[in-house]
Formats: structure tokens, C-alpha cells, sequence
């Protein structure tokens, strides 16, 4: 079963930098084989931001842990450019939604913490980590650790720590889930912000359907477990967008119309 | 105003029990052989430091014990960190140790005598017997409690396996390993007595054992109160450390 093609103008041009391609997931436990995704094949194109929205526990996290290659896929493909996904690697940093800073680092320690790893020379490090602070807000609390930061900032954090990382895709597992409203906002406006200034490919999980309105180029609506892609809709604000995008009509009918079809199933 | 309180707390039983030891002794209720006054002790302390060089036997009893507590250590955090991050690892070891723990290590005492003689070798193996296979044990179960969420995340962001195990399992799991390490300490500490009671001419242990074949109670006394001295003294070191080295594990 294909996608619906029709709804996808934004990557005819270019090859996919993501693709999925059938990919089926089915997890063995004592009480028999549980399918999460049935077949579901997608795209995303380079400098895309890709909403995933779905009902709580429709397999949408799985999906996500399949891209980042810490799960292994039942069936099917995915690739990133023209390499196949096979385990984690640094091309796809991930954002996940319980507060995964190191806690045992200061900010810029965890921001950079991925450098690090790859004996990235120390000016070039104190370069990004400097930038990278900056540009998620949270200048003058480089020294500062984890555990003295809200939900919120932690948040900032691992944000900056995956961007300065520089991966080719970004995965974001409903960052900004546990946070407040006036926060989520806030964290929502930043992640616009960001996209103005920098280009990167987001794959974005929520079950919030307005903020995967503001946020997406492209929101795919999966359903209830197993998961299959129900529809695909366009969102055609572009990277310059802000708050005032949430009032327009555009924006009410994109929302009423995932909201059906996340209702309808 | 409640650190105060803390103190006048904790100071109370041990006050009790030396007014007890007091009334005791000095009313002359039961006999200076079976239990000296703490006049007659203080005494028998001071002249063991100054006449028998008892010092040399605390610092060879500090070293027997470091040394096991060390070479413990050394082995059992990486130990401990691989069991603890690998199932099939822990499917390998861990019956054996479960097994091999709850034996008490002064139940190897004659074969350790018979295989490293009498000394400061068969000290150490002892303290280390004793420490190895609990630490290595709850340093397991302290790299199992990290969260799988902190893993990935070093894995998204290209961490191969062996940097997730040095650069995130061990600095996150280190605080709990820590304590840990202190409990164990106390362990090795209690276990060097034992292995100095019968496997050594020298060390706190053969002082009191030899103290106590002259009859000589009171250096007995002296000898037990220096042991628990050095004990509180080692664990609250172990304690002002945790806060040294982890601060960020009190905010």
C-alpha cells in the first residue's frame, strides 16, 4: 500500500532524505507478538519539518526509535540519503521527552557532549557550544548543571546539544510533552525561530494537533495501533511563520481537518 | 540550631553507655580483668602509642586494608559496569557471584593461608575476597539503574559502545558506586581485624589477640576503641568526598 502521493508537492524536485519503504515493526512478548506498525511507507525531503501526530500509544515513539536506529525494523526499509539505517549514529540526533540531559555536566558540557565524542578540536567545540547557547536562549547558564534548570531549560539543552551535533536529521519524540503550556509555546516559538536561521530536517512526534499545525511543513496522521499512515496534509506557511499563523483560516482548516481524522478511526 | 539538636541526639546512647562502663568500673562491681575502668584504657592506649609503636600497627592494618579495597575496586567497578549493562553478561556471572557471596570470606581464611602463607599478601586477599564480589554486585546494579533514555541519547549522538559504558553509564552510575564503595570499605575494615587475629604477628588484630593472651584487658579495650575510631573516621572522609566529587548529585 502506498502513500497517498497526492498531497506530496513538496519533494518532487529532489530525492527523498528519508525514506521508508514498507517498514513493518511486530515486538515479541510473553503474551504473543504485539504489531505496532503494519506497512507504512514515507518521505521526508531535506529541510523538511515532518509532524507525525497519533493517538497516544499508536506507535508513533516506535516509529521514531526505528528512524534513530535503536529499534530494528520486522520488514521494510529506511534510508537516509541513499544509506540504509542500520543502528544509531550521529547522522540522526534525537530529542526525547522525558529531560535527558547528562546531569553529571554542566550546559555546555552536554552541549558539547557529541563533539566530544569525536575529538572535535577544543576551539572549534568552544566555537559551537558558545553559538549553540546562544541561539537556544541560555546564555549565562553554560556553568550551570542540569539539575539546577527548569523542564524547560533542560529541554533548551538537549536541543542544542543534538543541533551542535550538526546530524543530517533530527528526531523529536515529544520534546516538549512534559512541559507547561505557556513553556510548550515558548519552546514551539524557539524551534520556529531556529528554522529561520538554520536549515535542518525534522522528523517531529506529538499528539498535539495545533502544535503540529504551527510546526510542520507536513503533518502525516498515523491510527491506532497498528499504525498506518492515514493521511497526509501540507502546511503552506513556510519557515517564516510565527504565532499570528495559529488565528488564520489556513491554519483552522488544517487543524479541524486532522482533528477529524484522528477522530474518525 | 538543628545540627545542634542532631549532635545532643547522636551523642546521647554513647553518653548512656559510658556512664554505664563508669558505674560499673569504678564502684568496682565487676573485676579490672573482665572489664578495665576507661581510665585504666586511656592509659593502656597511651603508653601502646608512645612504648610499643602501636602506630606502625594501625598504619600496616590502613594499608592491608586499602590495598584489598583498591585492587577490589580496580576490578570490580569494570566488572560490575559490563555485568550490569549486558544481560548475557550478567546471565554469565552473575550465579557465581551470587553464589560465591554468600559464603563468608573468613571461610577462606585456612585455604588463603595455605596458598599466600602468613602476612600482608594473605591480608589483602582476604579484604579483597570480602569486598570483590558484593562491589562488583552493586555496581551492577548501579549501572542497571541508569536510565535506557540517557543511553540512547548518547547513541543518537554517535557514541559507540564502549563511550556510552566510560562516558555515561560510569559518571552517572559513580555517586551510588561511591557509597558503595564506603559500605564496602567498612566491610574490608571489620575483615582485616579477623584476618590479623589469626594470620598476622603485626596490625590492630594481632595487637588485641596478643593483648588479650597476656591477660592484658585494658590494651584489648584500647586496641577495639581505635578500630571504631578509624572506622567513623574513614566513613565520614568517604562522605565529605561524595559531596567533593559529585556535587552536582546534591543539588
Amino acid at each position: 500500500m502506498g502513500a497517498p502521493m497526492t498531497q506530496m508537492q513538496l519533494d518532487v524536485t529532489s530525492e527523498p532524505e528519508v525514506l521508508l519503504d514498507r517498514v513493518t515493526k511486530t515486538f515479541k512478548t510473553d503474551q504473543g507478538p504485539i504489531e505496532v506498525l503494519t506497512p507504512l511507507s514515507l518521505s521526508v525531503a531535506a529541510g523538511e519539518f515532518l509532524v507525525v501526530v497519533g493517538r497516544s500509544g499508536c506507535g508513533k515513539s516506535t516509529l521514531l526509535r526505528l528512524i534513530a536506529g535503536l529499534e530494528q525494523t520486522s520488514s521494510g526499509r529506511i534510508l537516509l540519503g541513499h544509506e540504509p539505517v542500520n543502528g544509531p549514529s550521529r547522522e540522526r540526533g534525537m530529542v526525547f521527552q522525558d529531560f535527558t540531559s547528562f546531569p553529571w555536566l554542566t550546559v555546555a558540557e552536554n552541549v558539547a557532549f557529541g563533539l566530544r565524542l569525536r575529538n572535535v578540536a577544543d576551539d572549534e567545540v568552544v566555537l559551537a557550544v558558545t553559538r549553540w547557547i546562544a541561539e537556544v536562549g541560555l546564555d549565562g547558564f553554560a556553568n550551570y548543571y542540569p539539575g539546577r534548570l527548569s523542564g524547560g531549560m533542560q529541554q533548551r539543552v538537549a536541543i542544542a546539544r543534538t543541533l551542535a551535533n550538526e546530524p543530517r536529521l533530527v528526531l523529536m519524540d515529544e520534546p516538549f510533552g512534559s512541559l507547561d503550556a505557556q513553556t510548550r509555546w515558548q519552546m514551539q516559538d524557539l524551534l520556529v525561530r531556529l528554522r529561520k536561521t538554520n536549515r535542518f530536517t525534522v522528523v517531529f512526534v506529538t499528539h498535539d494537533v495545533e502544535e503540529a499545525v504551527f510546526l510542520g511543513d507536513r503533518v502525516a496522521v498515523l491510527s491506532p495501533r497498528p499504525a498506518r499512515l492515514l493521511r497526509e496534509f501540507v502546511v503552506p506557511f513556510g519557515t517564516d511563520r510565527d504565532r499570528s499563523v495559529t488565528k488564520s483560516n489556513v491554519f483552522l482548516e488544517v487543524e479541524r481537518e486532522v482533528l477529524m481524522e484522528l477522530r474518525v478511526r | 540550631m538543628s545540627r545542634r539538636n542532631d549532635l545532643l541526639l547522636a551523642s546521647t546512647p554513647l553518653m548512656g553507655l559510658l556512664a554505664l562502663w563508669c558505674l560499673l568500673t569504678y564502684t568496682g562491681a565487676v573485676a579490672p580483668l573482665f572489664l578495665p575502668s576507661p581510665t585504666a584504657v586511656i592509659r593502656a592506649g597511651w603508653l601502646m602509642f608512645v612504648h610499643e609503636r602501636f602506630s606502625d600497627d594501625v598504619l600496616l592494618s590502613l594499608a592491608r586494608v586499602f590495598g584489598g579495597f583498591l585492587a577490589s575496586v580496580l576490578l570490580a567497578v569494570p566488572f560490575g559496569l559490563v555485568i550490569g549493562s549486558s544481560a548475557r553478561m550478567d546471565v554469565v556471572f552473575a550465579p557465581l557471584f551470587g553464589f560465591i557471596r554468600y559464603i563468608p570470606a573468613t571461610a577462606f581464611i585456612p585455604l588463603v593461608i595455605l596458598w599466600f602463607g602468613i602476612g600482608f599478601l594473605q591480608n589483602v586477599v582476604l579484604v579483597f575476597i570480602s569486598i570483590f564480589f558484593y562491589l562488583a554486585l552493586l555496581v551492577g546494579d548501579s549501572a542497571r539503574a541508569v536510565k535506557q533514555d540517557l543511553v540512547d541519547t548518547a547513541l543518537t549522538l554517535g557514541a559507540e559502545r564502549r563511550q556510552v559504558l566510560v562516558r555515561v553509564v560510569l559518571p552517572r552510575a559513580m555517586p551510588d558506586i561511591w557509597n558503595s564503595m564506603r559500605t564496602m570499605f567498612g566491610v574490608g575494615w571489620t575483615m582485616i581485624v579477623v584476618a590479623e587475629l589469626v594470620g598476622a604477628e603485626t596490625g590492630v588484630g594481632a595487637k588485641i589477640i596478643h593483648a588479650q593472651r597476656f591477660l592484658q584487658t585494658p590494651k584489648v579495650l584500647a586496641g577495639i576503641f581505635v578500630i571504631g575510631m578509624l572506622g567513623a573516621a574513614c566513613d565520614l572522609t568517604f562522605r565529605a568526598l561524595h559531596r567533593a566529587f559529585f556535587p552536582w548529585a546534591h543539588l
